[in-house]
């Protein structure tokens, strides 16, 4: 992996940014450089392989906050931006909850960064979203999204990650990394709409850090990328803290997709609940690793996982891998997974009142994935999920 | 619906499974036409309805079925309801996710009628008040938790609003009490008319109380074996099936 470091480093020499910053960018490429390629059951690591990726250019940043938030004194730009503006913040946050040391396209990210740090001050609440786009354009592209949430602080984080190459087209590498803190009593809900193109390699690491009776609540659409490793953990360290990770994935064509969902409860009294809905099409493939995993002194807790596939064809296959870690008696925790066919009497049913098979599926689709949404008091966020789906399904799936 | 148009069975035979179920059934419903199809328990009755709607595990073998003079038998089910023809299912399943009020409005949809959604809302609450329900079930999920008659109510709320041109009630009044019953029958009374031919399709006459048919036909083993008037709901009301059945196995060439 010699040539890829030399090309990162190389990347790195080039960019106009103040030293602290290039020498973080070089301690995680030094480390990425120690770290053996990842090896992983049932989804073929080495097309996540950054070798064979140009470097540089990848893709945009979009951040856009809204008027009202930025005179309730929260601030969200660009970390290239915002290192020049305000470094000691960048400098205490960037790489806080995902450090280079977390795994190779961990590093590869902390090194070659493009990104947006959110920050929303004590015990302001925010009525709009902040919006994040992250535009992917081509060769390798590192997003990384940096939220912090003082105490009692609340906002909605809405993050659109779109663009790529079309399933035919030159591949093209995508690690995108969430970090997100959240104060004594903060309120975070971030919702991601995942919609690259399925000639994308995807590889994304979200964390949450919740503090003393913080909510999280994640809403993640995943519709795009060809082959994609998502990994997605609430730590729930302080105590009385909840999260709740809705997961909606839609995979069609030859995706394939491995989703992860973890729920690391430390504090006492936490709550956590993974709710996930994924319909596979096509020949695409699907593997869901829910994990549960409940340290000592976790008393009181309550840990939950329920999981629904449907298949629309003959040609899919998915695994359910539920995980329970618990070292800790006094606590709930629970797990329940379903996986049913398209049923054909209530297609019948369906066709019978004139709908054709698309539309039948399409109801059925949208449907499946209602009881999910509605847990969403966002009425715009779902019509653009439920407007990605039918996009999907006006291409054929 | 402003015109109605016929539906002609032809001497269809059908098969499930590699079994002849309909062995040339011959019917003719008229634009503005109800006609009641009375039978016992294993008579076809239900092989007709599913295979008029077109359901793919009855597969014809002979005959022909033409709505409006054009063989429906090359169409799919759903070519089939867009062309006028409507099945009120004896079991109706359920749509997870899908509001009742979505469900129709997507059939309107893909008939090309969809409403403008004040006259669609408007319609539909006419259409839930007629059928004397909660305006409630339009957001609802189709069929999900529904009572056995709920379940019926729906097909019929469907029905209205999807105004077809033949409708087929296929034992709707099974299961259902007096009072469903009543509610159902009323339904369909009022869509009746020169545009809406029917084909009622039941094991009692407890429903040809409350739709009056204009004719009354009897099956047994796969064909109509007596068609006349009320006199025959009478009948069968009085003395049951059997002397439909003995009277068939009599005949020349019957009982087969």
């Amino acid at each position: 992996m010699v040539s890829t470091t030399a090309e990162l480093e190389s990347y790195i020499a080039r960019l106009d940014e103040p030293d602290w910053l290039l020498t973080s960018r070089r301690t995680a490429a030094a480390v990425e450089a120690t770290l053996d390629a990842p090896h992983w059951d049932r989804t073929d690591a080495s097309r996540l392989e950054p070798a064979g990726f140009a470097l540089g250019g990848g893709g945009t940043v979009d951040v856009r906050l809204p008027e009202a938030a930025r005179a309730q004194g929260v601030s969200a730009a660009g970390l290239a931006e915002l290192s020049r503006l305000d470094p000691g913040r960048v400098e205490r946050h960037l790489g806080r909850l995902v450090p280079a040391g977390a795994g190779r396209h961990e590093a590869r990210n902390l090194a070659a960064h493009h990104g947006c740090l959110i920050h929303v001050p004590a015990g302001v609440v925010v009525a709009e979203p902040v919006e994040v786009v992250y535009r992917l354009e081509g060769g390798q592209f590192h997003p990384r999204t940096v939220v912090v949430l003082e105490r009692g602080a609340e906002v909605t984080v809405l993050q659109r990650c779109a663009g790529g190459p079309d399933a035919d087209a030159p591949p093209a590498l995508v690690t995108a990394v969430v970090e997100a803190e959240l104060g004594d009593g903060a309120h975070l809900r971030f919702i991601e709409l995942q919609q690259w193109g399925e000639g994308a390699a995807v590889y994304a690491t979200r964390q949450a850090m919740l503090g003393r009776d913080a909510h999280v609540q994640w809403l993640l659409g995943e519709i795009g990328g060809g082959t994609v490793r998502s990994s997605t953990t609430s730590v729930l360290e302080g105590a009385g803290s909840e999260a709740l990770a809705l997961l909606a994935f839609f995979a069609g064509g030859r995706q394939h997709l491995d989703l992860a969902a973890t729920l690391r409860h430390h504090g006492p009294h936490t709550n956590g609940l993974l709710l996930a809905k994924g319909v596979l099409a096509g020949t695409a493939r699907a593997v869901y690793r829910g994990t549960s995993d409940i340290r000592r002194g976790a008393k009181g807790s309550d840990s939950q996982q329920k999981e629904n596939t449907l298949h629309l064809g003959h040609g899919v296959r998915s695994d359910v891998i539920p995980a329970l870690y618990i070292d800790e008696n006094d606590l709930q925790a629970g797990h329940a997974a379903t996986t049913g066919k398209l049923d054909p009497e209530q297609l019948f049913y369906m066709q019978s009142r004139g709908l054709p098979v698309r539309e039948a599926e399409r109801l059925i689709v949208h449907g499946f994935f209602a009881p999910l949404l509605e847990r969403v008091p966002l009425e715009a966020v779902r019509q653009e999920l439920a407007a990605l789906v039918d996009a999907k399904i006006d291409r054929g799936i | 619906m402003a015109e109605g148009i016929a539906l002609e069975i032809d001497r269809l035979e059908a098969e499930v499974e590699g079994q002849q179920i309909l062995r040339g059934l011959t019917l003719r419903i008229g634009p503005g036409e109800v006609h009641a199809l009375m039978g016992p328990n294993g008579s076809g009755k239900s092989t007709l309805a599913n295979t008029l709607a077109g359901h793919p595990r009855y597969s014809v073998t002979g005959g022909d079925v033409r709505l409006g003079g054009k063989s429906v038998l090359e169409m799919s089910a759903d070519e089939r309801a867009r062309a006028g023809l409507f099945l009120a299912f004896q079991y109706p399943t359920e749509v997870p996710g899908v509001t009742v009020a979505n469900f129709i409005h997507s059939a309107l949809k893909a008939r090309g009628r969809e409403l403008p959604f004040v006259q669609f809302r408007k319609k539909l609450l006419e259409k839930i008040a007629l059928l004397e329900w909660d305006e409630g079930v339009a957001r609802r999920y189709v069929n999900e938790g529904f009572s056995g008659g709920e379940r019926k109510r729906n097909e019929i709320l469907q029905m209205a609003m999807l105004e077809p041109n033949i409708a087929i009630l296929d034992e709707t009044d099974s299961g259902l009490d007096v009072d469903s019953i009543k509610i159902v029958s009323n339904g369909v009374n009022s869509l009746r008319g020169p545009g809406l031919g029917v084909l009622v399709i039941t094991h009692y006459e407890r429903i040809l109380r409350y739709i009056q048919p204009d004719f009354v036909h009897v099956m047994v083993s796969g064909r109509i074996v007596r068609s006349g008037g009320r006199e025959l709901v009478d009948r069968i009301e009085r003395d049951g099936y059997d002397w439909v059945r003995e009277a068939v196995a009599a005949a020349p060439g019957g009982g087969q």
